[in-house]
């Protein structure tokens, strides 16, 4: 099968989708004749022109206005924020508006927004422009947050965020968009909450999102050579979460690491293991452990910045240690 | 259809809406966005228009009423036929915030009167301590197992084993628990106790010799000082309660074999020329030599009952 990089396959899927409906239209920052900084929107505008791919200024709250209002009245935007980072400037729109509309309105109203953005440190970006935010946006009932793993999954999980008719936000992380993964000719969707077993195991579960699904799958390889046979879970959508794939498998192995690239407090992993501790208790050999980003703002210093994020290393360590039951918390 | 009219919530933090004056006097016709009645909020005096077109009808409080907001205070009706300017009966009227003096409605004094849930008091004594000592910790899943399989984490805490206890450390309890019921097998010749039987008084109870024989070989084979016999005989009765052995006499019936699920349990059965001996026993308490010792012993003493004398 051909190879794409996660950048193609999100242009791909804008191509697809605009092409199938008239509704779909892209806007934000750079998008039209730029096409992005990351090149996801390169040669819409000369197929879709500028009606359909509308450079914004430098102004989140506005377009992000202008994007649930069109949402609402039949439109199917797709908004990029050049950084997550700046959902922190659009928080009214997406979760006082586009996430409350459906329901207040009774149902009248529908609001298929998507917000295209990203996550992820290591970028050398400094503490503005590297955070993780999604578990800010899953915590507000009424959006779906999906983190894409693969230049696969982005392409099939953002066709589907488009079809979908509430406000979805869609977040990759920004060291994955050179990377590579068979992308098949013909059109596929990725299924909201169906998580994707990536590799099976026996002693222990790894439930990684987004870039850290390829940091479990590195630390599945080391806790082999062990002798520790690791299950990756990749989760796929955090809003709806597969419970019940994680819980299963938890149940299987007795033992779960959640890892994920934002905080770490009251972050991804807190949900995650403590659905893990309620639904799998009795099935536990050891505590629930989890690895989130260190709770700094990110250092700018490479050094430094490189040690907030969970590693292949220290997740196959923290993993082998949760096996061998010398996580006892002084017990 | 009839429209409710409700007291508007005004601002984030108000209960109730001075309701200043009606605009519109039941039977009134309205239009959408006339206004109906005037309300005071602690910051303004606005006027609250209709939202549907009929006629005021069931107008159930006054001016100069304090009323909670989302409260029904009227309703507007499609036809002046429709209209209902008194109050209907069995319905609560508004009571007046505003206006204390007010006799309160007898609803109001029945709910006075209702005795007050009572609370249940506040132990003063705090429960004592739990003991540290006696609680052992395990993952949740070896805890589960233990329980499922019978095994008793405390002997792996007695033995020393370092806690918490996960999966793997139930494969050393198991070594550590009592082993399984072991079952041994004798027959012996009858001949000579039926021939001693016969010459005995009448009524002799062949369960009372046995145990006899059971204490005999029990002192000559372990040096240990006298067994305690329960006897159990084939109809259930029970004798002698609490005994160390459990002899089960099965003489007399066609029942040849009986193996105990727990304790030291002998069962004796004749066919009249041959007596079959089973023990069941845990060698964690017994040993099999001793076990096996002791059985024969017993059957040699059944074969030649001169033996209980030497």
């Amino acid at each position: 099968m051909r190879e794409l990089t996660l950048q193609k396959a999100i242009n791909e899927a804008m191509f697809e989708e605009m092409r199938r409906d008239p509704a779909v239209f892209v806007m934000g920052e750079d998008v039209a004749e730029a096409g992005h900084p990351f090149k996801f929107f390169a040669g819409l505008l000369g197929e879709f022109g500028k009606a359909r791919v509308i450079n914004t200024p430098i102004a989140e709250p506005g377009y992000m206005g202008i994007a649930v209002g069109a949402a609402m009245t039949g439109m199917r935007p797709v908004v990029d924020l050049m950084c997550g980072d700046f959902l922190f400037l659009v928080m009214d729109q997406l979760c006082n508006q586009a996430a409350k509309t459906h329901y207040m309105s009774g149902g009248k109203l529908k609001v298929p927004l998507v917000v295209h953005t990203n996550l992820g440190a290591t970028r050398r970006s400094a503490a503005q422009h590297s955070q993780s935010l999604h578990a800010l946006v899953a915590h507000i009932p009424g959006l779906k947050v999906v983190l894409p793993s693969s230049a696969y999954e982005a392409k099939g999980l953002l066709k589907t965020a488009i079809r979908d008719n509430n406000p979805v936000v869609i977040l990759h992380d920004k060291m994955m968009y050179n990377e590579k993964s068979p992308v098949p000719e013909e059109e596929y969707l990725i299924p909201f909450g169906q998580a994707n077993v990536v590799r099976e195991g026996r002693d222990i579960t790894l439930v990684g999102t987004s870039s850290m699904v390829g940091v479990c799958k590195a630390a599945a390889d080391l806790l082999a050579a062990m002798g520790i046979s690791a299950e990756v879970i990749d989760p796929r959508t955090i809003v709806p979460l597969d419970e019940a794939t994680i819980v299963a498998s938890v149940r299987k192995t007795s033992r779960a690491l959640v890892v994920d690239e934002g905080h770490q407090n009251f972050g991804v992993t807190a949900e995650i293991a403590a659905r893990i501790a309620e639904k799998a208790f009795y099935h536990l050999d050891a505590p629930v452990g989890r690895m989130g980003a260190m709770d700094v703002p990110v250092p700018f210093s490479p050094v430094l910045e490189d040690l907030t994020v969970p590693t292949p290393q220290g997740v196959a360590a923290r993993a082998a240690a949760l096996v061998r039951g010398e996580v006892n918390y002084g017990a | 259809m009839a429209h409710d009219v409700i007291m508007p919530a005004l601002g984030m933090a108000q209960d109730t809406g001075l309701l200043v004056a009606w605009r519109k006097a039941p039977g009134d016709s309205v239009a959408v966005g006339e206004a109906l009645f005037e309300v005071e909020t602690d910051k303004a005096t606005m006027e609250v228009e209709a939202s549907a077109a009929g006629y005021l009808s069931d107008v159930t409080a006054g001016d100069g009423v304090d009323v909670p907001v989302g409260q029904v205070i009227a309703r507007i009706v499609a036809t002046a036929a429709e209209v209902d300017a008194t109050l209907p009966k069995g319905r609560a009227p508004v009571v007046s915030v505003a206006a204390p003096t007010a006799a309160p409605p007898p609803a109001v004094v029945l709910q006075v009167d209702q005795p007050k849930p009572v609370r249940p008091p506040i132990p003063m004594v705090a429960p004592p301590p739990a003991a540290r000592d006696a609680r052992i910790l395990a993952s949740p899943k070896a805890r589960r197992l233990a329980t499922e399989a019978g095994l008793d984490l405390a002997l792996l805490a007695k033995a020393g084993h370092a806690q918490p206890f996960h999966v793997a450390d139930l494969d050393h309890l198991r070594n550590l628990a009592p082993s399984a019921r072991s079952v041994l097998g004798a027959r012996a010749d009858g001949t000579a106790l039926t021939a001693l039987l016969k010459k005995a008084a009448a009524g002799t109870d062949t369960a009372r010799i046995f145990a006899a024989f059971a204490k005999g070989a029990w002192r000559q084979v372990a040096g240990q000082p006298d067994l305690s016999v329960t006897l159990l005989h084939a109809d259930g009765r029970h004798e002698d309660e609490g005994g160390a052995l459990l002899l089960v006499d099965l003489t007399g019936t066609r029942l040849t074999t009986y193996s105990a699920p727990a304790g030291l349990v002998l069962a004796l059965a004749s066919d009249g020329t041959a007596v079959t001996l089973t023990l069941s026993f845990d060698e964690g308490t017994l040993p099999f030599a001793a076990a096996a010792a002791w059985t024969n012993e017993l059957a040699a003493r059944i074969e030649d009952p001169v033996r209980q004398l030497i």
